[in-house]
């Protein structure tokens, strides 16, 4: 058992589809950001790192005014770069294992809790996934150990990539025909995997179902 | 690798800006915070600003100004970081050498500074104005990285010599700038301090 020090989160894009003309961390799910909820489930965690781009002034301060000693790495070009990217900006400063969070998902605090004991005491990567919601995703294929064996955006599978993963011995690089974080880790397959009862929110749909459940 | 750290001086690793604290002991504060104002706000340039408020300290020995950094306070764990790889870390700050040497030594470090012409303990001008570049410049002839911490204007250049830029905030907010050119910004000492360490 080892405490986890490090946990990126990758929130310096636009988020286009759901159409606010704000970050997406800084949506509103009843009275509090999304990007308020994901600190509070990194509250035990030493080294946050923040990818910011979009907006990035208005993000520090936010997110300033919840935690204080937040490491916040500029990706100045977020217009035309890739969440892998960002990623590899932050990975540049971290030493050892860490947390990867996309800046857009809502997690649940207790299950969240649990991934991070699982992956406290994991010698492995663990990846994040949930259920499949939407059609327009990155679909994962599973065995019968609950492993990840494969990703794909043309088959429809149970389960979908969630852009969260606890990752140690996996190494990005900067290849550019594997622009996407999970196109990275077809090498590594399979994959452990953790199931979140999980919301994206990429579309104002998602934003939607996700008021509707968080209570 | 081996990295060079360079610190500027004023609000990262003393807790309050070195000039308005001089002009308060000297009793000139409200001529130098219209200065200082004028300069943030980019009426006049740091050059310019930097020797109109010489000339309002030129009445005052070398002395006096020294005297009033004695207990100016400190971010105490980026001292100890410094002292405890005094190779490292260069102080890179566009005061004059004369008002700030004392604090410098007292810190441990290497440091790049403005130079003045002197005359019996008085400053009478100024040798040179510090660009920040030049700094980097030098100091990277001996370090195979440069990480540059700073916020002002005057950091600009150093923010875009360096290999790795850290706007830090801990006293007051960067400015634009140095938002839009930096790799980092930290707004922690704690945090810094940390994050510093990973690098050395």
């Amino acid at each position: 058992m080892q405490t986890i020090k490090n946990a990126v989160i990758a929130a310096a894009g636009m988020g286009k589809r759901l159409g606010f003309d704000m970050p997406k961390p800084l949506i509103k799910i009843h009275e509090k950001t999304l990007i308020e909820y994901q600190l509070d489930l990194l509250q035990e965690i030493e080294n946050i790192y923040v990818i910011v781009g979009f907006r990035a002034e208005e993000m520090i301060n936010h997110i300033n005014s919840i935690r204080k000693d937040v490491i916040f790495v500029m990706n100045h070009d977020y217009a035309h770069t890739s969440t892998l990217f960002s990623l590899q900006l932050a990975l540049r400063y971290i030493k050892g294992p860490y947390i990867f969070l996309d800046g857009d998902i809502y997690l649940h605090k207790k299950e969240f809790l649990s991934f991070l004991e699982k992956a406290s005491a994991s010698s492995e990567d663990i990846i994040g996934i949930t259920k499949t919601k939407s059609e327009d995703s990155v679909f994962v294929e599973m065995n019968d150990k609950g492993q990840v064996i494969d990703f794909t955006r043309k088959i429809k599978h149970e389960h979908e990539w969630l852009g969260l993963g606890y990752f140690k011995n996996v190494l990005f690089s900067s290849n550019e025909k594997l622009a996407d974080v999970f196109s990275q880790l077809y090498k590594y397959l399979p994959l452990n995997s953790f199931v979140f009862d999980a919301y994206e929110i990429d579309t104002p749909k998602d934003l939607e179902l996700a008021e509707r459940y968080i209570t | 690798m081996n990295t060079a750290i360079c610190l500027d001086l004023d609000g990262t690793v003393t807790r309050q800006e070195v000039l308005p604290r001089i002009a308060k002991h000297l009793e000139i504060h409200e001529e130098i915070e219209t200065l200082t104002n004028a300069t943030i706000k980019g009426f006049i340039p740091f050059e310019s600003s930097f020797k109109l408020r010489v000339r309002l300290l030129k009445e005052f020995s070398a002395e006096s100004v020294r005297e009033s950094l004695r207990s100016i306070p400190l971010y105490e764990n980026i001292c100890e970081l410094m002292k405890k790889h005094p190779d490292n870390f260069f102080i890179v700050t566009g005061n004059l050498d004369v008002w700030v040497n004392e604090l410098i030594k007292k810190i441990g470090v290497q440091a790049f500074t403005s130079t003045a012409k002197i005359k019996a303990d008085e400053v009478i001008g100024i040798e040179k104005i510090l660009n920040k570049a030049d700094a980097v410049n030098e100091i990277r002839k001996k370090f195979q990285r440069v990480v540059a911490v700073g916020e002002g204007m005057n950091d600009i250049p150093m923010f875009e010599a360096a290999d790795i830029a850290i706007a830090y905030g801990a006293t007051h907010p960067p400015v634009r700038t140095a938002l839009e050119l930096c790799d980092l910004v930290i707004n922690n000492e704690n945090t810094l301090c940390r994050l510093l360490k990973t690098l050395l």
